[in-house]
């Protein structure tokens, strides 16, 4: 009877030795596994995290949901306010950092002007930004962030990096590389543009591709073209009072040693009631390409 | 006849005849039943969010999966023993030559054994659901399988739990304390957080004792990682299987101490 009891307490001991042990192993396998960003959030959705029981993924889905019926049920309507959008969004991403869906759909919601979104661009860029922050194998953000600074920031220069960046990523398709160079040209930054599709030009996967990259950099000298014309008329106007009713006048004033064509030989055309250069009609090239 | 049989063979008897008492409870099926049309309820849900059906289905599948796996372990784990004690059965079964830990052990088994083929029966709801959600459930296998598995695991601490409390309490106060311990084993790590910030050392030691006596039952849950296709490594579900293990054998060497001290009268 002594020895069951020595022998169970030996036993039980070592159990409990081994519980403790496993315990802390455990617990450092599982952290890579489960998020402790918690310093990153609003206290709030820390506190509501931590006491999820394990239930943080059920409660993002939760939320979500809610996020979307809110969002659903106001969009559109005149004078629709979406206040608590931003922090719903926040308290979905803080139980679930990887829930990509609410990054992605929930930086449209906020940065859509009213009535479409709550028209707050930079709780959008907010918001992506901690999803970028969060999954770094995640290109798409970076893309969202772009159009989010493209199209309602309207920073272009800051786009376009944003979208160099995200062709830098590893899991970034290649057409990556041809929207930042787009938009660097759409940002005036025409070396940097000219940079990358010379690039795209030499080392293109495809013929299709090379041959957009030619095209583009024609598009860039006409563009650069179009630009110095202009001036020249400008010039023209400011010596004379008037603008030029043709290239004629130009050449005959010394301005131009023969009438100007684009990369691709078509005149270029001259409007002389607005003073405006543009490309011929028949020309192939097209601007601007954003 | 019994006399006869080994140690193994006699806790195979009580495990086989418990599963079979088991079977008996209607709250094992209505429970069941409920996970599963839990679990079918996700597909609804999955049609409300934007394009997200898939986390939406395994969220809520899972999560039925873990709350009704672990309710119906604290139910069985506290009607192993109470059964046989209302129905006096307990008399006979001590009479036998049968030892009272062989009994625990036996019952024990017989309640993992039902538990496994609830917990197996919700899964093929869940996968039922994610194909019929038009989801390639054969590729989600290899994700899921080891997650219900920790879930298993994680009732099998909850059933040897309120096994424990069964041994000396009553069973309404055993299925709220069994209920309190796996709520708050949920929340073990606080106690491991708290232990670093209080200054008095014996608060520390204690905070410290609570985090390795709670089951922890985070540390084998695993829904996040299947629902963002990362795979559990063997070694994980190999550690995590060990650590259930060992804390059975604390949980049941417990209990054992405090049957044997019962008397039945």
């Amino acid at each position: 009877m002594k020895s069951r009891s020595v022998l169970m307490g030996v036993l039980l001991a070592l159990a409990i030795g081994g519980v403790v042990e496993l315990g802390q192993r455990l617990e450092e396998r599982v952290a890579a596994y489960q998020h402790e960003e918690e310093a990153f959030w609003l206290p709030s959705a820390a506190t509501l995290r931590r006491w999820s029981f394990g239930f943080e993924g059920l409660l993002a889905d939760l939320y979500w949901l809610r996020a979307v019926q809110y969002y659903g049920r106001r969009v559109f309507r005149p004078g629709a306010r979406f206040e608590p959008l931003d922090a719903l969004l926040e308290l979905v991403t803080t139980l679930d950092p990887h829930f990509l869906a609410a990054y992605r759909f929930g930086a449209i919601f906020l940065a859509l002007p009213p009535p479409q979104g709550a028209g707050r661009p930079d709780r959008a860029l907010a918001l992506l930004d901690r999803g970028i922050a969060a999954n770094p194998g995640e290109w798409r953000l970076l893309l969202d962030k772009g159009f989010i600074l493209l199209w309602d920031v309207r920073d272009y220069a800051k786009a376009a990096e944003v979208f160099l960046h995200m062709s830098r990523h590893p899991r970034a398709p290649t057409w990556t590389r041809d929207l930042a160079a787009a938009v660097y040209a759409r940002a005036g930054r025409r070396e940097i543009a000219r940079r990358i599709w010379r690039d795209r030009l030499e080392y293109g996967e495809s013929e299709q591709v090379r041959e957009n990259a030619r095209y583009q950099l024609l598009c860039l000298q006409a563009e650069e073209e179009l630009e110095r014309l202009h001036e020249l008329v400008r010039a023209f106007q400011r010596e004379r009072g008037r603008w030029p009713a043709s290239w004629q006048e130009l050449i005959l004033a010394g301005k131009l040693k023969h009438p100007p064509q684009d990369p691709l030989g078509y005149p270029y055309r001259l409007d002389s009631t607005t003073g405006a250069v543009r490309l011929s009609a028949q020309s192939p090239l097209i601007l601007p390409r954003l | 006849m019994w006399a006869h049989f080994s140690g193994v063979r006699r806790i195979a008897a009580v495990a086989l005849a418990s599963s079979r008492e088991l079977l008996r409870e209607r709250i094992l099926y209505v429970l069941v039943g409920f996970a599963l049309l839990l679990i079918g309820t996700a597909l609804l849900l999955g049609e409300l969010s934007v394009g997200q059906e898939r986390r939406i289905v395994l969220d809520v599948g899972l999560g039925a999966i873990r709350v009704l796996g672990i309710a119906m372990a604290i139910v069985l784990g506290v009607r192993l023993l109470e059964r046989e004690i209302e129905r006096r059965a307990i008399y006979i079964l001590l009479t036998k030559p049968v030892r009272r830990w062989e009994v625990l052990l036996g019952k024990l088994i017989g309640g993992a054994l039902l538990l496994f083929a609830s917990v197996a029966a919700m899964t093929g709801g869940l996968l039922l659901t994610l194909a019929a959600a038009g989801r390639p459930w054969r590729e989600e296998l290899p994700l899921l399988l080891p997650v219900v598995f920790l879930f298993w695991l994680q009732s099998l601490m909850a059933m040897a739990i309120a096994l424990l409390f069964s041994t000396f309490s009553t069973s309404t106060l055993s299925t709220l304390s069994a209920l309190g311990l796996v709520l708050i084993g949920h929340a073990s790590r606080e106690f491991l957080q708290w232990a670093e910030v209080v200054r008095s050392p014996l608060l520390a030691l204690l905070c410290r004792a609570f985090y390795y006596a709670l089951p922890n039952m985070q540390n084998l849950n695993f829904t996040a990682a299947a629902v963002h296709g990362r795979e559990i490594t063997l070694s994980i579900i190999g550690m995590a299987s060990a650590y259930v293990v060992l804390y059975l054998v604390v949980v049941l060497i417990l209990a054992a101490i405090a049957f044997h001290g019962r008397e039945f009268r």
